[in-house]
């Protein structure tokens, strides 16, 4: 009885490579593009390489990974880092030479709302289009605007103000401290947040810090006089440690007589231990999940490998973006696996089309765009310092 | 070129003849592209300023260069900046300041405050103040009233007999030449006439182009 | 009225950080007539040096040797280490360009400002660092009536001022302050008294960046932290305080220093802070207007 199911397994197979050959016209060489490149990008020095410098070490992991698999069809996927250093106009110019190249085939980024809106209409009029996935740019207009070469893994601002808001709210909070950090990405958000909490008739308070701010005794007076029961700062991230230090020097308590709700970049286990402990209860809400703080194996997985390949405490500067950034680079380079090749070429308009189309398999489970380029069902997730971790709590939504 | 000790040389020329820049040769902020320098026996060419002033070589600089937000009796502290010797310093700094009296009442205000010709004794004085066995003058006449022109070539002369040798740049040369023993006169950064101060006066070609006769 | 004394004390003790690094920029181009672009970064790996030196000391809250210990070597290695980092600056990247067009030692200072930037932040660390402040310093809080503030903040208003008068008296007290103002106001004239001009420079680098290297020590222990961008903004506003106060001016730049500080914090905590700045450039173009030397510059027609 075996003997029978074993031939029938041989014809299969064979079956199967005759397809295969006939598909590509003679010979595994010509489905082998001859090379293929994708950017990443993102402010990976200057005022913002804090969130920056993880997210590169991320992606250059992921294309380490995918290389080690097969790459495209044998062909090894090579990275360009473009620096934008948080500027539009750097981002243009270093845009314009993968845009002439034909065998760039995308970016994953850019990081900053604002370089994404100030340089995306080169990339969507350039003949192909050059697609991009961002792992971490939140305005709405990213993906408001009708382009297809828009795509991004993370939540985006009007999903996350309100969110953000409605959680204060059912907390408790009395009378909120609003501050931005002075960033497209920051003050859209805190503006987002402040409305919603003022259609709630939650009176509001507020403020401003410039990058780069480290003395905050100004506004800590100024959250006393108000009284604020929450203190919610919309930023990336450098100035938490600080700012809640100065707090808790002026008797602020975070968890006792006041309550704090940070977002993306504050959603960081180190402001813990950087601020002292005086960040322990704190909430923070993340725009993209935390592979540490999510259930799943292939996170988790994840996790060991990133320890693995930049040290064992490297989390503490991977920055909130480690994990969407891993995440945007595997829907980029299997959209390019997933793309036909011709003569040893790859075309960014099949590229942008298998975006469009496919379902992507990632850390986080399985991904789609919908038709702007979000990701359906893209989720906000509230973290709180617990200990030495942010801790998931629950995944919002307002 | 040369000068011995204890005597009053002049140089005379034109503007840009080089007078200005031969004084910075000696003082040490110019080095010469060509040539050496010698003093006291000694190649000083490649030693720096301070090691000359050091050495006993002082300058009043053309235009006085005096400091003008220090006090005058700071201008004449760092006249003896190379010095350590504290009760030497002060007992210098009484000699110059019985020589201008001036000064002493002055000591306490702005170096830039002062009039021209108080100047002009506050950068002697605070040269000085290094005790120079070698002083070189340049241009020491230039924006002084005449009376004070003539006042300056006698302390020149003073100073010359209590033993140090003098250099003195000039425009002004039938004043120059009254005083000094012997000159050399420079047109365009080389010595065309050299001679005793008396020889000089007589030279016709002299005469003619620079005493106006 | 509460409020406002509160603010008033925020803007002394945030003052008091600006008028130490608006020294260096005073004494420098006091010396040089050149604005070292790079100070605040020098601020910045002084304050580096200090979190460096109490990362190694203390571990788990706990200093390993005695806390005033582990903050006097803070203090050496940040002072020291800033005023040799300047010292290092001034004879690779200004002095070579000494006699150079004046633009020419401007870009280079905005180059060795953005490379001690990137290399801080690549060799050491992108996002803030630690100071580990409650090892080493009280984390008492004054009160005083209604008004507070962290025990960090007096101590870095009081040893501001005193360094600030100490300045004072070495640059106008002592022999080598004569000549550094002598340098100062006529280097070639200086020269000639057999001054070495060379050395006057460094020493005014070295004097510089060490205050600045204090100033980065004295704010780790207030606010517990440091990070590679910290000097870039601060450097701006000392440099603004040192322009307010007359640049060149050394009781200037402490004045603007504190002045400024005070400004922005009653702009921010009575006006705006997003306008916070706005204010304070508006103060500065103010001041500039009706005397464009500063408060206490020498009025300009005095350089001739």
């Amino acid at each position: 009885m075996a003997q029978p199911r074993i031939l029938v397994l041989i014809a299969m197979a064979g079956i199967g490579l005759a397809a295969c050959g006939g598909s590509t016209g003679g010979g595994a060489a010509t489905n082998k593009p001859d090379k293929v490149q994708i950017a990443a990008e993102g402010p990976f020095t200057g005022d913002q390489a804090s969130i920056g410098a993880g997210a590169l070490k991320a992606i250059q992991l992921a294309v380490k990974d995918f290389n080690a698999a097969g790459g495209v069809n044998g062909t090894q996927v090579q990275l360009v880092i473009w620096d934008d250093q948080h500027s539009a106009q750097v981002a243009q110019t270093l845009q314009a030479a993968g845009i002439s190249d034909p065998t760039v085939l995308g970016i994953v980024g850019p990081m900053n709302s604002g370089v994404v809106l100030g340089s995306v209409t080169g990339l969507q009029s350039a003949t192909p289009p050059l697609p991009f996935v961002s792992e971490s740019a939140s305005n709405v207009k990213v993906t408001d605007s009708g382009w297809s070469v828009a795509h991004r893994v993370n939540a985006r601002d009007d999903a996350q103000g309100p969110a953000d808001a409605k959680f204060m709210i059912d907390q408790g909070a009395k009378k909120v401290e609003v501050m931005d950090a002075k960033s497209d990405y920051s003050t859209a958000l805190a503006d987002q947040t402040e409305a919603a909490l003022k259609a709630k008739n939650i009176p509001t308070q507020r403020d401003s810090v410039k990058a780069g701010t480290t003395d905050f005794s100004t506004i800590i007076t100024k959250i006393h006089s108000f009284n604020a029961d929450w203190v919610y700062f919309a930023d990336e991230g450098p100035e938490a440690a600080p700012f809640v230090s100065q707090m808790k020097q002026s008797n602020l308590n975070i968890g006792q007589n006041i309550n704090f709700l940070g977002t993306d970049g504050e959603e960081d286990s180190s402001i813990i231990t950087k601020s002292q402990g005086a960040y322990d209860g704190a909430y923070a809400t993340n725009i993209t999940a935390d592979p540490a703080g999510v259930s799943g194996s292939a996170a988790a997985a994840y996790v060991t490998e990133y320890k693995a390949a930049y040290g064992a405490d490297s989390l503490s500067s991977a920055g909130p973006f480690y994990g969407s950034a891993y995440e945007a680079a595997q829907t980029l380079l299997q959209a390019i696996k997933s793309s036909p090749v011709n003569n040893g070429k790859i075309s960014r308009t099949d590229v942008i089309s298998h975006l469009a189309s496919d379902t992507f398999t990632t850390i986080f489970g399985s991904v789609k765009f919908n038709s702007k380029g979000d990701v359906a069902g893209g989720g906000i997730y509230v973290y709180q310092a617990k200990g030495n971790a942010m801790v998931v709590l629950k995944q919002v939504s307002g | 070129m040369e000068i011995r000790r204890g005597e009053i040389v002049c140089l005379l020329g034109g503007n840009a003849s080089g007078k200005s820049t031969t004084m910075k040769t000696v003082i040490g902020s110019v080095r010469p592209a060509k040539g050496s320098v010698w003093y006291d026996g000694q190649e000083i060419t490649n030693w720096n300023t301070s090691r000359r002033v050091a050495a006993g070589i002082a300058i009043v600089p053309e235009a006085r260069r005096i400091f003008p937000r220090l006090t005058v009796l700071e201008n004449l502290m760092m006249g003896a900046f190379i010095r350590n010797d504290k009760a030497e310093i002060d007992a210098d700094l009484d000699r110059v300041m019985d020589m201008f009296p001036r000064l002493k009442e002055r000591r306490a205000q702005k170096g830039g405050t002062m009039s021209g010709g108080e100047q002009q004794m506050l950068a002697m004085a605070r040269a000085l103040m290094s005790r120079p066995r070698f002083l070189c003058m340049d241009e020491p006449s230039m924006g002084l009233a005449p009376v004070l022109v003539e006042q300056q070539f006698e302390t020149i002369q003073q100073l010359n007999q209590t033993g140090i040798t003098i250099f003195v740049v000039e425009q002004n040369a039938r004043m120059a030449l009254a005083i000094a023993s012997r000159g050399y006169v420079l047109q365009s950064g080389r010595v065309v006439l050299a001679g005793t101060a008396g020889s000089l006066l007589e030279n016709p070609q002299m005469q003619r182009a620079y005493l106006g006769i | 009225m509460g409020t406002f004394l509160q603010q008033l004390i925020n803007g002394l003790e945030l003052g008091s950080l600006y008028a130490l690094v608006a020294l260096g920029y005073t004494l420098i181009y006091g010396i040089l007539e050149m604005l070292n672009f790079a100070h605040g970064d020098v601020y910045m790996v002084g304050a580096f040096l200090a979190a460096g030196v109490a990362a190694l000391l203390v571990h788990n809250e706990l200093a390993v040797i005695p806390a005033g210990l582990v903050v006097g070597l803070m203090v050496v290695v940040a002072m020291g280490g800033a005023g040799l980092l300047g010292v290092g600056i001034e004879r690779v990247a200004y002095r070579p360009l000494r006699n150079a067009n004046r633009l020419a030692p401007l870009i280079t200072a905005i180059g060795v400002s953005l490379f001690l930037e990137s290399a801080v932040q690549v060799w050491v660390s992108p996002a803030p660092v630690l100071v580990p402040s409650n090892a080493l310093v009280p984390q008492t809080v004054l009160h005083l009536g209604g008004l507070t503030t962290p025990l960090t903040g007096l101590m870095l208003f009081v040893i501001a001022i005193v360094l600030m008068i100490a300045l004072d008296a070495f640059v106008f007290r002592t022999r080598f302050g004569s000549a550094m103002r002598a340098t100062a106001q006529d280097r070639e004239a200086a020269t000639f008294m057999g001054i070495d001009v060379d050395r006057v420079i460094l020493v005014t680098f070295f004097v510089a960046s060490a205050l600045a290297g204090m100033a980065g020590v004295l704010f780790g222990l207030w606010h517990a932290t440091a990070d590679f961008f910290m000097g870039y903004l601060l450097g701006i506003k000392a440099f603004t305080a040192a322009v307010i106060g007359g640049i060149g001016n050394i009781r200037g730049a402490m004045i603007g220093g504190l002045l400024l500080g005070v400004l922005e914090s009653l702009a921010g905590g009575f006006i705006s802070t997003q306008f916070q700045d706005t204010f304070v450039f508006l103060a500065l173009i103010t001041v500039l207007l009706i005397r464009p030397q500063g408060l206490f510059g020498q009025p300009l027609t005095d350089r001739a």
